[in-house]
């Protein structure tokens, strides 16, 4: 097996694979948009002081479920699909079955979530509990043997391996989790299983898939020089390992040394990898204006505040606010961290995807390839700078409605405004590259 | 010759056009180890698609090119991988049968 960092091109995807997962995922934040704008309504209506006032809220759990399975899970599930195939030149077996059952459960499962957490009907529990649990398990599967059976090794490779691991893990826990809301009588609800659940679902499953795709888009989009290698190899492994340290110290040691300690090793690990990427951007050869760079600086300025927040925490130094600083910090680290990388990434990735699949249907016709769009007629400037300016406002929105909840108006229309435009922005060039496969 | 390259306008870009018309007849000299994907691809097609037999193209990469080389071959182009000591690669692209450049390739 070779030891190769380069891309493989000769196995990519049919582009409605990764794009039927680019097209759906805002959809779900929208709906996010539009419940939080309900509640921010109806508190302004009822004077509801109650309102963010604790993560244990069930309006909470599936607004936030929302966000993480319907938009987060089902982009990184695109990606996925698009990215092994690329690094390990294999594609995931079974194609496009695989893909609709994958795309279908995610979508009836994150659905039924969102109804079963609404009306507490115990039996939509069970039904959503088994409709994500065996997407996410087909997809792991598959994606497993398609690394397995890669044509070569790379530190992404290994990242992405572990983030499929953590998915299992993430998803055990969050099924059982579901049933325990479901079932509580029968089950009970032990909450030490909610934070097990959230740092593989974060630390792991997201974290790790995203540290493994930068290796490979960081250097190939932005011209920068590549991750030290020492470092792409140690890094995954230690975030890894940080991971089983803290989740189980946390369940078994919740509040002790030694769980604190775990807790900022793997901050600390997740700390150097964000220092490493701005080093890498601020070494880009083309200081142009890149919207995908300055999505990647608010990354890592969140990380870090997140990072402030969780000092401030085990000082206990805000203990009196310590629910409004747990909130403070999902919406940072979700909205702040990932969906700031994730947003970035698609500026490039979507663009890039379209011109390589047009560049297909071309079948070596010089004339017609010359025709293709520039990746920025593609994707224009103007659509993602203004989609980096909704994100940022959400976000200062999202934070401001957790200390004034007079806010959740706002921030709700600011949610749906901003991922409509990544609608429009996806829909645009899937419409590019239909008309380019009629052609 | 010139290549139209009027798509490509950033500053970059605006230098390697600027190697182009600068280059001797018969090697067009092209360095897109600044460009971001899908840019060199673009470009060597705009390139390729209008250069002349007798002619090679000297493409100076940061990695190789995988989709380029199968376009390129599908079009009847030939060419050559040399990975220089900087860590760029160097990409040369002529026509098929061009024994003339062959030749010129073999005695360098």
């Amino acid at each position: 097996m070779k030891q190769d960092a380069s891309l493989n091109f000769d196995f990519i995807p049919y582009w409605t694979i990764p794009f039927r997962f680019f097209l759906t995922a805002p959809l779900f934040a929208m709906a996010a948009g539009v419940i939080l704008f309900v509640f921010g309504v109806q508190a302004l209506g009822e004077g509801d002081a109650v309102l963010w006032q604790s993560r244990w809220f069930t309006e909470v759990i599936y607004t936030l479920h929302l966000i993480t399975l319907g938009t987060i899970t089902m982009m990184m599930v695109g990606a996925l699909f698009q990215v092994t195939s690329v690094v390990g030149g294999r594609l995931l077996p079974g194609g496009k079955k695989v893909a609709t059952i994958v795309h279908s459960f995610l979508i009836l499962g994150a659905t039924l979530f969102l109804i079963a957490m609404i009306t507490q009907i115990a039996w939509f529990f069970i039904l959503a509990t088994f409709l994500l649990v065996i997407g996410l398990l087909v997809l792991s599967v598959c994606g497993l043997m398609a690394i397995f059976r890669a044509q070569r090794r790379s530190p992404t490779l290994t990242s992405m391996t572990l983030s499929i691991v953590s998915l299992l893990v993430m998803m055990c826990a969050g099924g059982l989790l579901l049933l325990m809301h479901g079932y509580s009588e029968h089950l009970g609800f032990d909450r030490r299983w909610t934070d097990f659940h959230l740092v593989w679902a974060l630390a792991g499953w997201v974290g790790l898939l995203i540290m493994g795709v930068s290796f490979q888009v960081i250097p190939m989009f932005h011209v920068t020089p590549s991750f030290n290698p020492l470092f792409q190899k140690i890094l995954p492994i230690a975030v890894f390992i940080s991971i089983i340290l803290v989740s189980l110290s946390g369940f078994f040691y919740k509040g002790e040394m030694v769980a604190i300690a775990f807790q900022f090793i793997l901050l600390a690990c997740y700390g150097a990898y964000g220092m490493v990427v701005w080093d890498l951007l601020n070494k880009r050869k083309r200081k142009i204006e890149d919207i995908t760079v300055q999505f990647w600086k608010v990354a890592v300025i969140s990380f870090f505040v997140f990072f402030i927040l969780q000092v401030v925490s085990v000082m206990e130094i805000l203990a009196p606010w310590a629910d409004k600083v747990s909130l403070i910090s999902g919406v940072l680290i979700i909205f702040g961290v990932v969906l700031s990388v994730i947003g970035g990434m698609l500026q490039k990735i979507i663009p890039f995807l379209s011109y390589l699949h047009m560049q297909r249907f071309c079948q070596g016709d010089f004339e017609k390839i010359k025709t293709l769009p520039h990746m920025r007629v593609i994707l224009t400037v103007k659509h993602s700078r203004a989609f980096l300016r909704l994100h940022l406002l959400s976000l200062a929105l999202l934070l401001l409605m957790v200390i004034i909840p007079g806010f959740t108006v706002l921030a709700g229309a600011s949610v749906f405004v901003e991922f409509s435009l990544l609608l429009f922005i996806t829909t645009r060039v899937v419409t590019m590259i239909r008309k380019m496969e009629q052609v | 010759m010139k290549p139209s390259l009027k798509r490509f306008s950033d500053p970059v870009v605006a230098n390697t056009v600027a190697n182009v018309a600068a280059s001797v007849v018969g090697v067009i000299k092209l360095d897109v180890s600044e460009l971001e994907p899908p840019e060199p691809y673009g470009l060597a097609i705009e390139i390729l698609s209008d250069m002349p037999s007798e002619t090679i193209l000297n493409m100076i990469h940061r990695k190789e090119p995988y989709p380029l080389y199968q376009t390129a071959s599908e079009m009847g182009f030939e060419h050559k991988t040399t990975f220089l000591c900087d860590g760029m690669v160097q990409i040369q692209f002529w026509h098929k049968d061009d024994s003339i450049v062959q030749s010129s390739l073999v005695n360098n």
